[in-house]
């Protein structure tokens, strides 16, 4: 069967800052790396992959992000793709999900998609379950553990005040968390061989569905209003004096919501 | 069947067999038929030059979208406090229209009086056994369901690991925005601002869904603090079946006992880059140990490893509500002050005097924090009895 893992190339530092006076955004650093939840995306994709399966790596993003494909094939796929065309720039989760969604039809569909958690950079764990919406199937959050059983994949999910069991039949998405495994490195041989590995290149032709206007900025259905610096209330009270007089003001505050047993009570 | 055909404008020309990626559709009778395997991708209906084919309408954005609805989230019968943050925060919003705010749960024997006292004026009440077990699918159905016959322009959800399950899936039938984890919400020309940390959180961003609706969030627990609004008067409720069954085969739940939770804390020790090293954070467990404080932290020792999620404040953490909160060698990031607007008292320990945790907090002290609370133990300790 065909199993698609989806990645993402994230900045390395998530760190932007605003020039509070131009409204400027500033980036401490252009590099991209693979999202690190992502990671354990890809062996999870290599643990569920059985004999005659093919793992493809798929990523939209732009040219560069071809080097988190080469590092997801260095670990073991079997083919990598990259969708990528000015078209999907600007998308949010409602067009991010589509356009992924039809490069996995693109690719020829695939019974199982697993995708990280979440990404560090936009950080709304949505994408996974967004794409299996658009897929029609249904979408297994927050895994824990994960096992190819009879016809489909059984998972141990955190949901709220506990651990949840159930058996999600293929086909399916799963989003798996980062205690769901440990991501292998990849092989030296396989990593020297990444950078000539054959990569595929989609673009919008490429889709099922072409229209220019259910992708990127056009198809996102949120749209930024404005951006601004963190607006910061005023300044609390400072305690000044020696450091014994900050501590006796400091053993004040906790004796007023100390616990009671407290030896020093 | 996946589309819908027009066997009077089908000529049998094969525009659609040929555009087909997936090979469902072939020619029948000297008509297009479909096969297996159909993924509505849309190429069949554009490439037929008759318009014969069409895809089913997606569930119809509302046309005169007005209201708040609330995912109610229940554990067993007992509603979670996020649902009520939202629920006081959707009064507040629908407060100054007038337009009703109501609330849509999913769940099995659910008591009409789990609904009393919330301030709602409808119920929308999925009681089905496939609700006792955690089903996205089907709860999204429900979900749908409700949407569909209430058109609300607002959908709010608690950013629960179900919330967050369920609330994209109905984002997408909808075609419609969804914003996660927002901060706080307003209402600007009859449109809903949903606020959240942007850009790795030294920005925030203002997003807004124009035009399709309904308008939806997610919002974590505890960030929220909207004065209650409480109703005596009961809502309507309106009992339904699960709309679809779910694809999916439960095998059990294993609940986990929260022991030294964070969230309920009411004296909290938290410390952040200040303290970036195994032995530091051991020295400050221990602090907290003897000040009978929990101890919690800011992202980046969670991110290195050094203290684990479960105890981590903040956006992507948990919102805390201490009596007294002590923060040591945070610098106070928006994320993490996301998380501490429910707490009484915060004391900030920093050595830098142009700490932003200076403007969270109640009161401040510049200083060395590996001074501060050695010096607070003597005073504690050396004074005791
Ligand atoms: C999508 C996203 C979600 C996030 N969610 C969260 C979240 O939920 N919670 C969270 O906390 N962060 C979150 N973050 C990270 C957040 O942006 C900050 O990076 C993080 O909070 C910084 O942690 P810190 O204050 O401990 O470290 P720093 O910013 O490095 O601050 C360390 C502070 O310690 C002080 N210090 C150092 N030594 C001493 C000393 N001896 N005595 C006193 N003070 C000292 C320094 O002056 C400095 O102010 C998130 C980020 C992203 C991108």
């Amino acid at each position: 069967m065909n199993i698609v893992v989806c990645i993402k190339q994230v900045p390395a530092s998530a760190e932007v800052r605003m020039d509070p006076e131009t409204g400027v955004l500033l980036r401490d650093s252009a590099e991209g790396r693979l999202n690190p939840y992502d990671a354990v995306a890809i062996e999870a994709a290599l643990r569920l992959r059985e004999e005659g399966d093919t793992l493809t790596a798929l990523a939209m993003g732009p040219a560069a992000a071809e080097k988190v494909l080469r590092f997801a094939w260095a670990m073991g796929a079997d083919r990598a793709a990259l969708l990528c065309d000015r078209a999907f720039a600007g998308a949010d989760v409602l067009s991010t999900a589509r356009a992924l969604s039809q490069a996995i039809l693109a690719l020829g569909g695939a019974e199982l998609v697993v995708c990280g958690r979440q990404t560090t950079d936009g950080d709304t764990a949505q994408v996974g379950p967004a794409l299996a919406a658009f897929l029609g199937r249904p979408c297994a959050c927050w895994v824990q553990s994960f096992a190819r059983e009879d016809g489909g994949i059984t998972v141990e999910q955190a949901l709220t005040g506990g651990v949840g069991k159930a058996h999600y039949p293929l086909p399916c998405v799963l989003a798996v968390d980062k205690t769901a495994c440990v991501p292998r490195a990849p092989s030296l041989k396989r990593k020297l061989a990444a950078g000539k590995a054959a990569l595929e290149t989609l673009t919008l032709s490429s889709l099922p569905d072409c229209d220019p206007a259910h992708y990127g900025l056009l198809g996102s259905a949120t749209s930024v209003k404005r951006i601004f610096p963190p607006e910061r209330p005023q300044r609390g009270q400072s305690i000044g004096g020696t450091l014994a007089e900050q501590a006796a003001y400091l053993a004040a505050a906790v004796r007023e919501t100390a616990k009671e047993g407290q030896p020093w009570l | 069947m996946a589309l819908i055909f027009d066997a009077a404008r089908c000529t049998g020309c094969g525009a659609c067999v040929r555009a087909c990626p997936f090979g469902v559709l072939s020619l029948a009778g000297g008509h297009a038929v479909e096969g297996e395997g159909c993924r509505a991708c849309g190429a069949c209906v554009r490439a037929c030059p008759h318009g014969a084919l069409e895809l089913p309408k997606k569930a119809a954005p509302a046309k005169k979208a007005a209201g708040f609805l609330v995912f109610l989230q229940f554990e067993g019968t007992k509603l979670l406090p996020v649902s009520l943050e939202l629920l006081h925060a959707a009064q507040a919003l629908a407060a100054p229209s007038g337009e009703p705010v109501w609330g849509v749960a999913v769940g099995h024997g659910l008591p009409d009086g789990a609904f009393t006292g919330l301030g709602i004026s409808q119920a929308w009440v999925y009681d089905d056994p496939v609700f006792a077990s955690f089903c996205p699918d089907a709860a999204a159905a429900a979900v749908c369901d409700c949407v569909r016959a209430l058109s609300p322009a607002a959908l709010l959800f608690g950013a629960t690991p179900e919330g967050r399950s369920i609330a994209p899936l109905v984002a997408v039938a909808f075609e419609t925005g969804l914003t996660a984890d927002c901060t706080s919400l307003y209402l600007d020309g009859g449109l809903l601002v949903q606020v959240r940390p942007a850009f790795g959180g030294n920005v925030m961003a203002e997003i807004l869904t124009r035009t399709a609706r309904p308008q939806m969030v997610t919002v974590r627990p505890g960030v929220l603090h909207y004065p209650a609004k409480p109703s005596a008067r009961p809502p309507r409720i309106l009992r339904r079946a699960a709309p679809y069954p779910t694809a999916l085969r439960p095998l059990g739940f294993a609940p986990q006992e929260q022991t030294g939770d964070i969230a309920g804390a009411k004296f909290l020790l938290a410390i952040g880059n200040g303290a970036a090293s195994k032995e530091q954070v051991a020295l400050f467990r221990g602090y907290a140990e003897r000040l009978g404080a929990a101890l919690a932290s800011s992202r980046a020792l969670v991110e290195k490893g050094l203290m684990p999620l479960s105890e981590q404040i903040g956006l992507s953490g948990k919102a805390v509500a201490p009596e007294l909160l002590i923060a040591c060698g945070i610098s106070g990031s928006v994320q993490f002050c996301a998380g501490i607007g429910g707490a009484k008292r915060i004391i900030a320990i920093n050595s830098d005097p142009n700490a932003p945790i200076f403007s969270a907090a109640h009161e401040y002290i510049v200083g060395d924090m590996y001074e501060l609370l050695p010096a607070l133990l003597e005073r504690l300790e050396g004074t005791a009895g």
